[in-house]
């Protein structure tokens, strides 16, 4: 059995990982893109990977396999877990305030170089006496930059003490452990906030220097400045490497293009490929100590997987059988990668990786996937045993096919908290509402529902990544169906809920009950 | 691996997390919480999607305390206290005072009957979530019972006979090979701010606000039962003060009050929201986009106001300096939106005594103290978001972990 861990990256991120999984009794490969600088002597027996360059990843959990490009040569290497852990990029932000870079309009970055080669005998601030910071003015800035540009103006404050610092922004970001307190010190050493909120301040370069012309939001004075310096801040933006990396891996990104969707259900480090979480810059940009924290958080991820490993596997996964035709449907729609291709061309689930989401069930042109507890038959039957003959008044019978981390957990408090609800409602429980093929829909009509309800999470909350969306597909084409017969589509309805909306749950239940009662009985009912 | 046990002491969103990795690590698991219910501050809060899920994280808590209760590896201790730690041999021994529950977890169905009949007030609470079992908590401060003698209606009328009134408090003594802190914050009590907060019924803190929204979905008034039109948020109440020498931003009202204030104008797209901020923190990856949307739907005012006045018609007068007219405004409200703050736990200090903790200026625990055995995590070692105290859950299990040398 392969053990080994595939640490992706070559920065203090990736080095930390390394470290504490070395401490941990694991094997790992290091695949840099670049090259690893200089090597600790903890990476001393470690095989690193110089100018790796990831073109293919096959298996799942607990078989990798990754294939590079190194300089020309093709090379596989096997693990069962992998880390990304690159380091993301740095973009100045010059456009953003119409500014040419030069010797004295510079970026965040350049400064704190300047700073740490004060050092050795240089004096790069002579002759500068007044510099101003430009940070989130038109656009956002964040605390990590924030406490950058503190940093270096309490550097320049105790080392160079005659130059004076003006801070210009919009929002100041002290939403970060300590930055508060250090805005008060740098207050108090004399760096000068100046805060904008609608009209951002002119800036131009002139003769023999910068002009910088504003509006003083508090006395309304029109203000100049004529600093000698002006350092820009910088963007943080996911290197091409790690959005290569992605690509390859088929990874979920967020919107500035970070490994990991922005899904609450993928805290911390986990990505949708399980085996495969993602770490530090990789994901996002944070502090150094949140780094740190990713870094404790992704080795604590892979021990916690390994102990997992070591029992008896998941028996309640996806199972295909032998009406499988091979079409591949199921291996392109799996969100986790769950379902691999052997060499004789079978497709198999991986039952470690299979969540359960039941989308492969729901698009399997044969049926020839089975997920337990999930049968359209079954829940049809459920349907049809539990409806009851009432011939005196219409009281209609409401089926709630519920996904069960969201709707479901709603339905519970809604019915706990004792609120009241409609009198005929069966709720049927889905793993995820990714399953709800439209023969669920169909044939809970067909088994004496007067309406039906289809209750998924939110958008971007599915733990399955787009469970919920192809619900919301399946039942538009059950509707249109619906329409087509000649029947009331109105009998249908999709709503989105999360675990915590009892009341929400109850809410939509009775109004559907009231607009289902004014329809009065379904026109398929026997 | 032998049998290694770590005492988790708080049950908020950190200590359920710190749980749940241990557990599956195999490593047995105290879990200690002071108050009748697991979930601490978060399992209060409303979901705030609007078209799509805004990632507030309030479900994820949900999750995990659904995954908590019930978990055999777990051993749950409700209304519990540590009063004493001893170490030998680098295992401790930890002295639990356990507080009579009165109902028994094992009979009570939550059929809410005691809830319902209990004539004095606040003396049996419920809880937030279906998860929390037994739903309801009873407390001997406010109880009849204790503080009359003359009540036992609950005892009386339970189909389950599951409350005993006659319930003792408990002592035991638990041992572990290590320690998790994870009690939390204090939201910061406003009474002293002059915003008339318990002096006016429609002044509220932003705490209030998120149990409203999740019991009922509307920004409902307290002292009508309408649901608010014109709606203040007043942020930064009790942090970044240098006055209160609060000199911490707590981080996440920003994110909770834009997005209270989002989900109420989705919901109802007539309401008029005003935000009195000094600085927009950032929060959630999407922060840019969420950001730039909402300044569409919520009249941004930057500035904080001085005080309130009450109207004749029970409404709410904000008076504060506009920066942008460089005037002073005055802005009528139906419902005024405290965003109190994060401040150190109560049982901070005495914490620190018993376990002999670090403690840092503000008075937030300074990070874990591994020579020791002992971790701190979650929002007890600074203001944070769920997100961020899971993780930090994260950082303590695995220090730990290195720490027992599993
Ligand atoms: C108004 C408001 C809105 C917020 N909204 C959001 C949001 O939308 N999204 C978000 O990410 N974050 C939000 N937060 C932050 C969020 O509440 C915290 O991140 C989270 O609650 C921290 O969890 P915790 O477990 O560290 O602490 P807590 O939730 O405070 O839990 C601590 C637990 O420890 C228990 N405890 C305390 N002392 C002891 C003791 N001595 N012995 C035993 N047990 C003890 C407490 O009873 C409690 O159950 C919000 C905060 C506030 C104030
Ligand atoms: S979708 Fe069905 S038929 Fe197609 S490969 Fe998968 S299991 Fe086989
Ligand atoms: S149920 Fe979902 S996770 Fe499992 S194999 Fe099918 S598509 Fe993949
Ligand atoms: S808005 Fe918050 S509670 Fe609602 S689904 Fe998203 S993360 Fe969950
Ligand atoms: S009346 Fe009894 S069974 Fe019902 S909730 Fe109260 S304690 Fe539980
Ligand atoms: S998060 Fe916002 S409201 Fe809260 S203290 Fe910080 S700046 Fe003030």
């Amino acid at each position: 059995m392969i053990e080994k861990i595939l640490i992706f990256g070559s920065g203090p991120s990736a080095y930390h990982i390394a470290e504490n999984l070395i401490s941990d009794g694991s094997e790992i490969i290091i695949a840099a893109h670049g090259s690893m600088p200089d090597i600790p002597v903890a990476l001393e027996k470690t095989e690193i990977l110089n100018n790796a360059d990831l073109i293919a990843c096959r298996g799942a959990v607990g078989a990798f396999a990754f294939t590079f490009d190194q300089n020309g040569e093709m090379l596989t290497r096997e693990a069962a877990y992998a880390v990304i852990a690159e380091e993301c990029e740095r973009h100045p932000d010059f456009d953003a305030y119409s500014l040419n870079p030069g010797e004295r309009m510079i970026t965040l970055s350049a400064l704190k170089t300047l700073l740490t080669n004060t050092n050795n005998g240089n004096e790069p601030f002579l002759g500068i006496n007044t510099i101003a910071f430009l940070t989130g003015l038109g656009k956002e800035s964040n605390p990590v930059i924030l406490e950058e540009i503190m940093d270096a103006c309490l550097r320049l404050k105790s080392d160079h003490h005659l130059i004076r610092c003006y801070i210009l922004t919009e929002n100041l970001k002290v939403g970060g452990l300590g930055l508060e307190f250090k805005y008060r010190l740098t207050r108090k050493a004399g760096v000068v906030y100046i805060k904008f909120t609608h009209k951002y301040p002119e800036i131009r370069t002139v003769e023999d220097g910068c002009l910088i012309t504003f509006t003083d939001e508090i006395t309304g004075n029109v203000c100049r400045l004529t600093p000698d310096m002006i350092v820009v801040d910088e963007r943080l933006t996911p290197s091409p490497y790690a959005k290569q990396l992605a690509r390859v891996m088929e990874l979920e990104t967020d919107a500035l293009g970070f490994i990991q969707a922005d899904n609450v259900n993928r805290y911390i480090v986990a990505t949708n490929r399980k085996g495969i979480v993602a770490a530090g810059p990789a994901r996002m940009f944070q502090t150094p100590a949140d780094h740190i924290s990713d870094a404790d958080n992704a080795a604590l991820t892979i021990k916690s997987l390994k102990t997992r490993m070591k029992s008896p596997q998941p028996d309640n996964s996806a199972l295909i059988n032998n009406r499988c035709t091979q079409c591949l449907t199921c291996f392109r729609v799996c969100p986790f990668h769950a379902i691999q291709i052997l060499a004789s061309g079978k497709l198999i689930v991986v039952p470690w990786a299979c969540e359960r989401c039941g989308l492969c069930t729901a698009e399997c042109p044969e049926h020839a996937i089975t997920l337990e507890g999930c049968n359209a038959d079954a829940v049809a039957n459920i349907i049809q045993t539990n409806a009851v003959k009432n011939d005196a008044a219409f009281v209609p019978y409401l089926v709630a096919f519920c996904c069960e981390r969201s709707a479901k957990q709603a339905a519970e408090t809604a019915t706990v908290m004792n609120m009241p609800l409609p009198s005929d409602l069966r709720i049927i429980t889905v793993p995820c509402a990714g399953i709800i093929g439209l023969e669920y829909i169909l044939s809970a009509f067909r088994s004496q529902a007067d309406g039906v309800m289809v209750l998924t999470c939110h958008p971007g909350n599915c733990h399955s990544g787009r469970g919920n969306i192809s619900a919301h597909d399946t039942a538009a084409q059950a509707a249109a169906f619906l329409q087509a017969i000649g029947f009331q589509k109105k009998r249908l309805k999709v709503r989105t809920l999360a675990a915590n909306m009892g009341h929400e749950f109850a809410t939509i239940a009775n109004d559907f009950e009231k607009q289902i009662s004014d329809l009065g009985p379904s026109g398929l009912k026997r | 691996m032998a049998h290694k046990k770590v005492l988790i002491i708080g049950g908020g969103v950190a200590g359920l997390s710190a749980a749940l990795e241990l557990e599956q690590l195999g490593i047995g698991v105290d879990l200690v919480e002071k108050t009748g219910f697991l979930g601490g501050h978060a399992i209060q809060y409303a979901c705030k999607a609007t078209d799509q899920c805004v990632k507030c994280g309030a479900c994820v808590v949900e999750e995990k305390l659904k995954a908590v209760s019930g978990n055999p590896d777990i051993r749950v201790f409700l209304n519990s206290q540590i009063i004493n730690m001893a170490k030998t041999d680098g295992r401790s021994a930890i002295t639990l005072r356990c507080q009579p529950t009165y109902i028994d977890p094992h009979k009570c169905t939550d059929c809410g009957q005691c809830y319902i009949q209990c004539p004095g007030e606040g003396a049996i609470e419920q809880g937030f979530s279906s998860n929390n079992h037994p739903l309801y908590a009873l407390y001997a401060d406010k109880c009849l019972h204790f503080t009359e003698q003359n009540c036992h209606i609950c005892e009386d009328i339970c189909p389950e006979k599951a409350i005993h009134l006659n319930m003792q408090s408990d002592e035991h003594i638990r041992e572990a090979d290590a320690i998790i802190v994870a009690i939390g914050f204090k939201a910061f009590d406003p009474v002293d701010k002059p915003y008339g907060w318990q002096v006016f019924d429609n002044v509220i803190t932003n705490l209030e606000l998120e149990r409203i929204l999740r019991r009922q979905s509307d920004a409902i008034r307290p002292s009508d039962g309408q649901i608010a039109r014109r709606i203040a948020f007043i942020q930064c109440v009790g942090s970044r003060d240098a006055t209160l020498n609060h000199l911490w931003c707590s981080k996440v009202c920003c994110g909770s009050a834009l997005r209270m204030a989002r989900v109420i104008k989705a919901r109802h797209p007539e309401s008029d929201i005003s935000f009195f901020y000094m600085d927009v923190q950032n929060f959630g990856k999407d922060f840019e986009i969420f950001y730039a949307a909402v300044q569409d739907d919520v009249r941004m005012v930057r500035s904080l106001p001085g005080d309130i006045y009450p109207t004749s018609d029970d409404c709410l007068r904000v008076i504060c300096f506009d920066q942008h007219e460089r005037q002073s405004v005055e802005q009528v409200s139906d419902l005024v939106v405290l965003s109190v703050g994060i401040k150190p736990g109560s049982d901070f200090g005495e914490l620190t005594d018993t376990l002999k903790l670090k403690s840092e200026l503000t008075g937030f625990f300074s990070v874990s103290q591994p020579e020791q055995g002992i971790f701190t995590t979650g929002a007890a070692t600074g203001p944070m978001a769920i997100d961020d105290a899971i993780a930090s859950a994260g950082q303590a299990v695995w220090q730990t972990v290195q720490y027992l040398k599993i």
